[in-house]
């Protein structure tokens, strides 16, 4: 151990460019891993945003994004009859393309009525009245458009009042109106030829009254209304977040295992250089007594005090990488620090790094303690 | 100097190994997510494509398929069939969704054709028929095949339960595959009889697609008529630059990667050989010519890794899709040649490090015993 | 007597700051003819490698100025040494210092790529080189597969290849046994008195004195004259350990005699109680 901090010590320069190496390495893999935790945690919070005790959805419907629900109108009047329901506030979704000179978003927009509407507003406010329109700042950075601008959704004027942040999922922003907002929208724009076409009425969010029973409720909600399954906020939420996994989770699985790779092959190449460079102590270990085995601890050793050193190193970088993607690209939401990554990237990237240290060994055993006595 | 710089490169085959698979593998990154936007903006695109009609109508102010909503009145259809410049004119539903199928989920197009019509259906069937009936759903072979799903079994959209009388082939991408079924189920999914969502538009020989595309916007009210062309490079362009800002972070955090690990293989390798540095500047090698070296050890090291990561690509990358078919991969020329500049830029700043030894090493040290 | 090679004049260097200064050559003149075998001797630390350095082009002194052949190399920058070195000058080290990556011709080849006409030109004298270094059949070999006497003469024909006027050897036979000692010995003396080069070396060995043309004492950074002895032994009083009068740091006085002692150790506990080792001391 002394002997491992010690050689770590003595050469400065090269200990500082080992660490920046492993911790390169180890923010590319936080990075990466956040990457896609965020993307996961970004369509959660969608969800969990809303205010909702429960959901309601079109039978056979589970997902909030990327999924086209539609309810009956009915159905609000139907939920509301039934005990333990306090409020049915209406929420509907519409996938819609935004287009400014020919750059193409595509975006989310909810519709809400006294309920589900934007949160996190960091500039501006709430919609009020019929063109009123909130947009995420991923959209917003992305046009340069701020409260007061025109922003216009299928030749329909809107006017933004309000600007939020973390609000998109699956690379797409989400954008807020009301139902004033959508009257207007579809009759302006004419965006469907007839009302029966479109899509009112997509979600309910149940608020309970205080003391009702949720399960009891929502089984009530669906023995009454067989168009309608009703679920928990969580439960929207996990269905949006696995959709997400199930799009997304081969690419990143992966590009972290590349990562992974990439750090074990980093340390590898640290050890082999560092060992070749100490082949002559070694053989001076070896003539005083030491074991290829208690050299391999040493080497051991010195890999995990550099992982350990380096991890915070990595973390630090991770985060300031993450920063600067929020800042940059808003979009992207990432979830570097998150407690089980690092620990599965600490445990994974140890592994890698006893793996890579390994490689080396070969030259430890080459190491011939009868060159101790040479001139060096 | 070149000739011992290569051969001092070669004599540290470890390192080399071990570098260059570090860098190779900082280029994947990059490539990797290149080519999978690559991929699947090309297979968002792949309906568009295939079908080829001449021109594509939609509702007005829709230009697009991917993530777009598009109602017209079924009636269009047949005032654009009888334009006489029109051979054909083919309606189709249709419905960006989740389809549930075997124990999971699959975002996908879900396009209604009407019964027995093979102009806007499948364009390549694997197994079974590409014609849908009632109740009938045609998907993806790899989409079947991950999910565990065979003809005769069934997949549902909303509440709707479809069994599955067909599997098609280039159909499937993680992001959109495309799955067909019969017009009416979709229109009752969707609440919207009466409407078709994009007419599939045939000129007759000899006619202009741009002259019909603007003939069909004049004289048929509220529908965008699109060329084919421009209409497939909507849905490509708009998905590509999705994927522009999360290429770029990839790109700048390969290139550190790669910019690191060539300088920490080139400092090994210096460090390794300060000796002989310092030997050869005794015996006359100007510091320039040793600069040059190093530049060109890693030069070569960062070739050795583009050479190994197209190696590795062509080799795998078939492999892969056949392991992970939720891939659909493409890589570019433009990839390949961002990637290239990372290797010549990445090379000439990581020699630095390396060239601040190369000063730093005193020649009388080569008197050292 | 021809125009020297080389000639220094009141060369000096030193290395470090205030307290902590060594001057390393101090004030050293010499010039050397062409063919001759010039050696340089002295204890260790004398600063004989500092004077080869600064006579290679390879340290600049801190005083005086070295002329190689028609070149005064004293004001000459980093820029111009280089060429120098290629040129006129061949490097021997007692380490070898081959390249591990090349063969034996290449290593050989190395340094004619510095100079007019390249490897190309200088490879028929290559071949020479190697033939009468009987390194021929070795030619393709790599330095690690090589003996240590291979090895030298290796870095004998390197430092040939370019002709130079003046070969540098530094303890050329400090890493070979015996009779590859000899045999390099042999070759380098040939070198001089064939081929006209002159040829200064730093050596501990005690055979080449015979075949030098002149060998100079370098002590304490200066040229000496070179003692027929060169210690006059003492004993330590104190451990009556063996001790060079004329090296050693520590004494002390006691009653009107200079003791010499073998270390600082020694010297506290000659101070704590002087009488207590003084008799049968030799002072």
């Amino acid at each position: 151990m002394r002997l491992a901090v010690n050689e770590l010590r003595s050469t400065p320069f090269r200990t500082l460019l080992t660490l920046a190496a492993i911790a390169a390495a180890i923010a590319v893999i936080l990075v990466l891993r956040g990457f896609e935790q965020g993307l996961y945690a970004q369509s959660r919070s969608i969800v969990m945003s809303r205010g909702a005790d429960l959901f309601v959805t079109q039978a056979g419907i589970h997902n909030l994004v990327a999924a086209r629900s539609a309810l009956p109108q009915f159905t609000r009047g139907l939920v509301e009859d039934i005990p333990g329901v306090a409020t049915a506030h209406p929420l509907t979704g519409l996938p819609v393309i935004y287009d400014q000179d020919g750059l193409k978003t595509p975006s989310y927009l909810l519709i809400y009525d006294t309920k589900g509407g934007p949160n996190r507003i960091t500039q501006g406010t709430a919609a009020r009245s019929g063109n009123d329109i909130v947009l995420d700042l991923s959209l917003a950075d992305k046009y340069g458009l701020r409260p007061g601008d025109t922003l216009t959704l299928a030749a329909f004027d809107f006017r933004i009042t309000g600007i939020t942040t973390g609000n998109a999922a699956l690379f797409m922003p989400f954008l807020f109106t009301t139902y004033d907002g959508l009257i207007d929208f579809f009759l302006d724009s004419e965006i469907a030829p007839d009302l029966s076409t479109f899509p009112l009425l997509s979600y309910l969010l149940i608020e309970l009254r205080p003391g009702a029973d949720r399960t009891a409720v929502a089984r009530e909600i669906e023995a009454r209304i067989p168009e309608a399954d009703v679920l928990t906020p969580s439960q929207l939420a996990d269905n949006d977040a696995a959709l997400g996994k199930e799009l997304f989770g081969p690419v990143m699985g992966a590009m972290i295992s590349i990562a992974y790779v990439i750090g074990g092959l980093v340390v590898a190449l640290i050890m082999y250089a560092d060992v070749r460079r100490r082949q002559r102590s070694f053989a001076v270990m070896k003539a005083l007594g030491f074991s290829q085995g208690r050299i391999t601890l040493e080497i051991g050793t010195q890999v995990l005090i550099l992982v350990i050193i380096a991890f915070p190193m990595g973390m630090a970088i991770a985060q300031l990488m993450a920063m600067g993607i929020a800042w940059w690209a808003p979009i992207y939401r990432v979830l570097s620090l998150e407690p089980y990554g690092l620990v599965q990237t600490l445990v994974g990237l140890t592994l890698f790094a006893g793996f890579g240290a390994l490689l080396p060994l070969r030259l430890v055993a080459k190491a011939d303690p009868v060159t101790a006595f040479q001139d060096g | 100097m070149l000739h011992w710089a290569m051969k001092s490169l070669w004599a540290q085959k470890a390192t080399l190994a071990a570098g260059s698979g570090g860098v190779a593998a900082a280029f994947a990154l990059v490539l990797l997510l290149d080519a999978v936007f690559a991929g699947e903006s090309k297979q968002i695109v792949a309906y568009i494509h295939n079908t080829h009609p001449d021109v594509w109508v939609m509702q007005r102010g829709v230009s697009n398929m991917h993530m777009a909503t598009s109602f017209v009145w079924d009636w269009k259809a047949e005032r654009i069939a009888a334009l006489p410049e029109v051979e054909r004119a083919t309606p189709i539903l249709y419905l960006n969704t989740v389809i549930q199928a075997g124990t999971r989920n699959w975002f996908a197009y879900v396009v209604g054709v009407r019964p027995g019509e093979r102009r806007a259906g499948p364009w390549s069937i694997a197994v079974g028929k590409g014609t849908t009936g009632p109740e009938e759903i045609v998907l993806p072979e790899v989409l079947a095949r991950v999910a565990g799903l065979s003809l005769g079994d069934t997949a549902s959209i909303a509440n709707k339960r479809f069994h599955i009388v067909g599997l098609s082939r280039q159909t499937f991408s993680m992001a959109n595959s495309i799955a067909f079924v019969d017009f009416d189920d979709l229109a009752d999914l969707l609440s919207a009889r009466g409407t078709v969502s994009y007419i599939l538009v045939d000129a007759k020989p000899g006619h202009d697609p741009q002259a019909l595309a603007a003939k069909i916007t004049r004289s048929v009210e509220q529908v965008s008529a699109l060329p084919q062309q421009v209409f497939r490079d909507n849905d490509f362009n708009m998905a590509m630059k999705m994927g522009v800002e999360i290429i770029l972070i990839m790109t700048v955090i390969g290139t550190a990667l790669a910019v690191l690990i060539v300088a920490f293989t080139a400092y090994s390798m210096t460090d390794a050989r300060r000796r002989e540095l310092a030997l050869i500047k005794a015996l006359g090698v100007p510091n320039r010519a040793v600069y040059s070296a190093v530049v060109m050890q890693t030069l070569t090291l960062t070739g050795l890794s583009y050479v190994m990561v197209i190696a590795a690509g062509a080799i795998l990358l078939p492999g892969l899709e056949r392991l992970v078919p939720q891939l659909t991969l493409e890589v570019t020329p433009s990839a390949l040649l961002r990637v290239a500049a990372i290797a010549v830029g990445g090379a000439a700043l990581a020699a630095l490090i390396p060239a601040y030894q190369v000063a730093r090493v005193d020649p009388v040290s080569a008197f050292n015993r | 007597m021809d125009k020297p090679v080389l000639k220094a004049d009141h060369i000096s260097k030193s290395f470090g700051q205030g307290h902590t200064a060594v001057r390393a050559v101090d004030d050293v003149s010499l010039a050397v003819s062409p063919g001759e075998l010039v050696l340089i001797m002295g204890p260790s630390g004398s600063g004989k490698t500092t004077l080869l350095s600064m006579l290679g082009a390879l340290l600049h002194p801190d005083t005086g100025r070295i002329q190689l052949g028609d070149v005064d190399i004293t004001p000459l920058n980093e820029r111009q040494l280089p060429r120098i070195r290629a040129e006129r000058i061949g490097f021997i080290f007692q380490a070898f210092n081959l390249l591990d990556a090349l063969n034996v011709e290449e290593n050989i080849l190395f340094p004619a790529q510095l100079v007019a006409g390249g490897a190309a030109a200088a490879r028929p004298r290559a071949l020479e080189l190697m033939a009468r270094l009987r390194l021929a059949e070795r030619r393709h070999a790599l330095p690690r597969t090589l003996s240590g006497g291979e090895k030298q003469r290796v870095a004998i024909a390197r430092a040939l290849i370019n002709q130079p006027a003046l070969i540098l050897a530094d303890e050329p036979t400090g890493n070979l046994d015996s009779q590859s000692g000899q045999e390099v010995m042999m070759v380098l003396y040939d070198i001089a008195r064939d081929e006209g080069r002159s040829i200064i070396m730093v050596t501990h060995d005690p055979r080449v004195e015979e075949v030098a043309d002149r060998v100079l004492w370098l002590e304490d950074g200066r040229l000496q004259k070179r003692r027929a002895s060169p210690h006059d032994w003492t004993a330590c009083p104190v451990c009556h350990m063996r001790v060079d009068i004329n090296r050693m740091d520590f004494a002390a006085e006691h009653r009107g005699h200079v003791y010499r002692l073998c270390s600082s150790r020694c010297r506290e506990r000659f101070l704590d109680d002087p009488d207590a080792f003084v008799s049968g001391s030799i002072s």
